[in-house]
Order: C-alpha cells, then structure tokens, then sequence
C-alpha cells in the first residue's frame, strides 16, 4: 500500500470514529429529551457527562485510529512550547474576544439586542470572567482540536493539498455538528431552508474557523492555542458581548438574517488565508502529520 | 529525547492516576454506603435516589470527602519535589542547557494535570451522577461545579505559596518554614494592630466590608472578587515558577 491510500485509509477510520463516538449519543439523546433542555437549557447539567465525552470523540477516535493503524501515539503538538509562542497564545484568546466585542458592538448598533447597562465593576468582572473561561474551559474544546487540526487537518493536507484541508475539514466539522444543528444549535429552527441551510452556513463557519484554528497549530507545533482560540470562540466571546448588549440565551427565534449579521465579523479570520498558504508556516517547517 | 515532562509523568503516574479515579470513587462509596443503610425489602431505585436527595446525606458527605481528597493530594504533591531530592542528580540536571527551567518546569505541569485531572473527573462524575438521579426520578440534584471550579483555583493558589519553600529548604523542613512564615506574619499582623491605632481602623473597615459581603449587599464586588480570583490564581502559579527557578540551585546545596 502506498503512503497516499494509507493516509486516506486513516481518514476514513478516523472519520467513522469520531461521527460514531458523538452521534450515537446525540441522536438517543435529542430522541428522549428536547435538545433546549438537554443542551442549552437550565437541565443541561445532568448531560454535562455527555456533552464532554462527545466533544471529546475527534480526540477519541484521533487515538484510536493511532492504535489500530499502528500509527504511534506519541506525538509532537502535545508539547506547549510556549517558549517563543507566547505572542500566539495571547491572541488566541483575545482575537476571539475582539471578534465577541465586534459582533456585541453590531447587535446593538443594529438594536438586535437590548443595551447593557453595565457599571465599570460588573464590566471589569465580564472582561475578567471571559479571560479565564476561555482558558479553562479549553481542556473541554482540547477533544475537538486535538481531532481536526490535530490530526484530520494534517492528513487531509499530506494526501491532497493545505488549502483542500481546510476547505475540506471545515466542512467534515461543521456537518459532525448536523445533529445538533436539525435541532437549532445556532441558528433556531424557524429559517427558510430549515435545516439544510443551517447545516451548510454551519460548514461555512467551520471552514472559516478552522482558518485561524489551523494557522495557530501550525505557527507553533502545539495543539494548545487553537484549544484555547475554540474555547474563546464558544465560551468568551459570549460572555464579552455582555458588556454592550444583554444576550438572551433563551431565545432561539432570532431571524437567520440577523444571525448571518452577527456572524460576519468572524470574517475576519479570513485575514489568515495568505499566511496559511506560506509554504514555511510551520514552527517545524512541515505539515504536522 | 522525550524531556523532563515525560519523566516527570512517568515517575508520578500514580499521582496522576489519584487525580483521574478518586472522584468516581467517592461517589461510588457514597452509593454503596446508601447501598447498604438501605438495602431491604421493597427496594427501588426510585426511592433510593430520591432518599437521597430527601435526606440530602451524598450532597453533604460527596462534597466534603471531595474536598478532603482534593486537598489531601497536597501531599502526593510534595512527593513530585522529593523523589528528585539527590544532590548529585540535580547538579547534573543543572549543568544542562535550560536544566533548571526544564526541571521545575515539569514539576509545575504534573501537579496541574493533577488538579485538572481531578477537576475534570469530578465534574464528568457529578454530572453523571445528576444524570443517573435525574433518569430514575426526573429530579434536578443540586450541582458542585461551582465548588468544583474554586476548588481546583484555591489549590493552585496554595501550591504556589506552597513550591517556592519546598524548592529552597527541600520537602523535609520546607512545610516548617512555610508554617513558620505564616505564624511570623500572623504575629507581626497582631504586634501592628495592637501598637499602631490607624491599622486598627483599617482593620475594622475591611471587617465591616466582609460582613456586608457575606449577608449579599455587596453582589458587583463579590461577583468582581469571584472573578478575579481564578486570574490571580493561575498568575501567582505562574509566578511561584518563576521564583522556584530562582530558588532551586539554593536548595540544591542542602541535598543530601
């Protein structure tokens, strides 16, 4: 077997793993419960247990296909190597932020949600809670990265090209969230297109992210700041709003428009393209494969 | 080369261990204790849970047996700085490039992934637990994730008093004189208060201060402390590694 049907081999164990490991729970789940309750809603702490062990299965199955194909599972991004890095790891956490500052500033520019009326403490303490959110909770995102841009990423770029795998992950991401995504993680359900087109803006948002995720596990050999970029992205970015407008987590009827507005300043990410497409972008000066 | 952190996870696997299975094995006693008290006729799993729940024993044992273990791995903790305690090894780990960063470096990141080991199991545990309780009685048990998460700061906060006596007086005499550090600035806290009459308004300013926090008239400070806590917590970790670097060749030279 050559070394390009062998790594094609790996993607295909790697992908049937990491969809079996999160979607057999996610489907029984949003069988039995409402995905509002379960997921989002105030009984999503009894489903904590769940939504660890899926958001941990690109890592799961990232090890397991180490181990049946032989692969090895010692592996170089899971050194720090702050040493050098830490200018990317700072923005890590804080463009995500800036991008939650940016979308908060659109909302209410755009009166989508209601002012905040924060006083300068309450402010110091989002500001404050949204730093170590995204650093804590980074251990939660570390099952995603270790899986995409850890080992899926490099792959796909070793069998066909870097920009086929990030055009190429970002969509196998964003479609490992359809199951959530039929049941209104982040758009509702009250769209035209439901749920197709969430499914696909989704897969958008993804190849969009994994843009700057990809470019941080890159520049600095460790898996760590894309963690902690994803943590910012899901955990921070939210809290960050809080200072301009007062985000209503429980209402999921917001108008797709709107929610395509409030994802716009994530394009920024795309900033990132003509430094990804270096050849030497690399702390190594290769493709972590 | 693999390098000190690999042989640092090596040498205190059991550690590490300690951290990833003793929650599930605290909830799993306190299951089979509540196992035992009410095993009998008539049983169900139905009135078990929601005894439990009723009697509020698992949330008043779980909790504090947690505490206790989390706060007991303080000396599994110590036990990453003794095992390396022979002068010989640490002249030579010295007389690497980098070697004393390197050698402090992976004892500051085993002790984390200790504590965040054991932050994480406990957390997945809890949950699971509330799960099985919210499956068998559609009840909503009362969570420990906000203790959880202060538990794992607080202890990161008392290591990194805790590392820097360790590195420069070794873990034999290290606990005495951060004990002894403690007792000198208690004492020289009492001598100022009793000697010097505008400490004692101070004094009683921050008492009055704490009171009005505790009976939740001051809810912006006390969620501003709650929140600058955990940043405090990982900077003064940060900063203990700093200065055990700083302080470790010194100890070196007591080593026997």
């Amino acid at each position: 077997m050559n070394n390009r049907s062998a790594v094609i081999k790996r993607i295909v164990i790697y992908l049937l793993l990491s969809f079996s490991v999160a979607w057999i729970p996610w489907i029984i789940t949003n069988s039995r419960y409402d995905f509002f309750d379960w997921f989002a809603g105030e009984k999503q702490y009894p489903f904590l247990w769940i939504r660890l062990l899926t958001g941990g299965a690109p890592t799961i199955a990232a090890f397991l296909t180490r181990l049946i194909t032989k692969e090895g599972i010692a592996d170089d991004l899971l050194r720090l190597k702050l040493k050098g890095n830490l200018k990317y790891y700072v923005l890590a956490v804080l463009l995500p932020l800036a991008v939650g500052l940016l979308r908060a500033v659109l909302a209410r520019s755009l009166h989508i949600d209601e002012d905040a009326a924060l006083s300068g403490m309450m402010t110091a303490s989002v500001i404050m809670q949204a730093l170590w959110n995204s650093l804590v909770l980074a251990f939660n995102t570390f099952g995603e990265e270790y899986g995409w841009r850890g080992y899926l990423y490099p792959k796909l770029a070793s069998a066909w090209s870097r920009p086929s795998a990030i055009i190429a992950g970002g969509i196998i991401w964003g479609l490992w969230h359809a199951p959530l995504t039929v049941k209104g993680h982040n758009f509702g359900t009250d769209y035209p297109g439901f749920p197709y087109v969430g499914i696909l803006l989704m897969c958008g948002i993804c190849v969009i992210l994994g843009i700057f995720f990809h470019w941080l596990t890159l520049k600095t050999g460790s898996i760590y700041p894309a963690s902690i970029a994803h943590s910012a992205t899901n955990n921070g970015a939210s809290l960050i709003m809080l200072i301009f407008v007062q985000v209503n987590a429980g209402n999921h009827d917001i108008p797709l428009r709107t929610t395509l507005i409030l994802f716009a300043p994530m394009l920024l990410y795309l900033l990132f393209i003509p430094l990804l497409m270096k050849k030497k972008e690399c702390s190594s000066g290769k493709e972590p494969a | 080369m693999l390098g000190t952190v690999y042989k640092e996870l090596v040498q205190n696997r059991f550690f590490l261990l300690c951290g990833l299975f003793l929650p599930p094995l605290v909830y799993a006693a306190a299951v089979l204790m509540g196992l035992i008290m009410k095993a009998g006729a008539g049983f169900t799993w139905t009135d078990f849970f929601s005894g439990f729940l009723a009697d509020g024993v698992l949330f008043r044992i779980v909790p504090v047996v947690l505490l206790a273990a989390y706060f007991g791995m303080r000396l599994l903790a110590a036990g990453v700085f003794s095992q390396d305690e022979s002068r010989r090894k640490s002249v030579m780990m010295a007389a690497v490039p980098d070697g004393t960063a390197r050698q402090i470096y992976g004892k500051y990141v085993v002790v984390f992934m200790a504590c965040a080991l054991f932050f994480v199991s406990a957390l997945f545990t809890d949950s699971f637990f509330c799960w099985i309780v919210f499956c068998t009685t559609g009840e909503m048990t009362p969570q420990l994730q906000p203790l959880l998460i202060l538990m794992f700061f607080v202890q990161m906060f008392l290591r990194s008093f805790d590392f820097p006596f360790i590195v420069r007086f070794g873990t034999k005499y290290g606990k005495y004189v951060l004990m002894l550090f403690f007792i000198l600035a208690a004492v020289a806290c009492i001598v100022t208060l009793l000697y010097v009459p505008v400490f004692d308004k101070i004094i009683g300013a921050i008492w009055d201060w704490c009171s009005r926090l505790m009976n939740g008239e001051l809810e912006e400070e006390a969620l501003f402390i709650l929140s600058a806590f955990p940043l405090t917590a990982i900077a003064a970790y940060l900063i203990s590694y700093r200065i055990s670097c700083k302080l470790w060749l010194k100890g070196v030279a007591h080593y026997e």
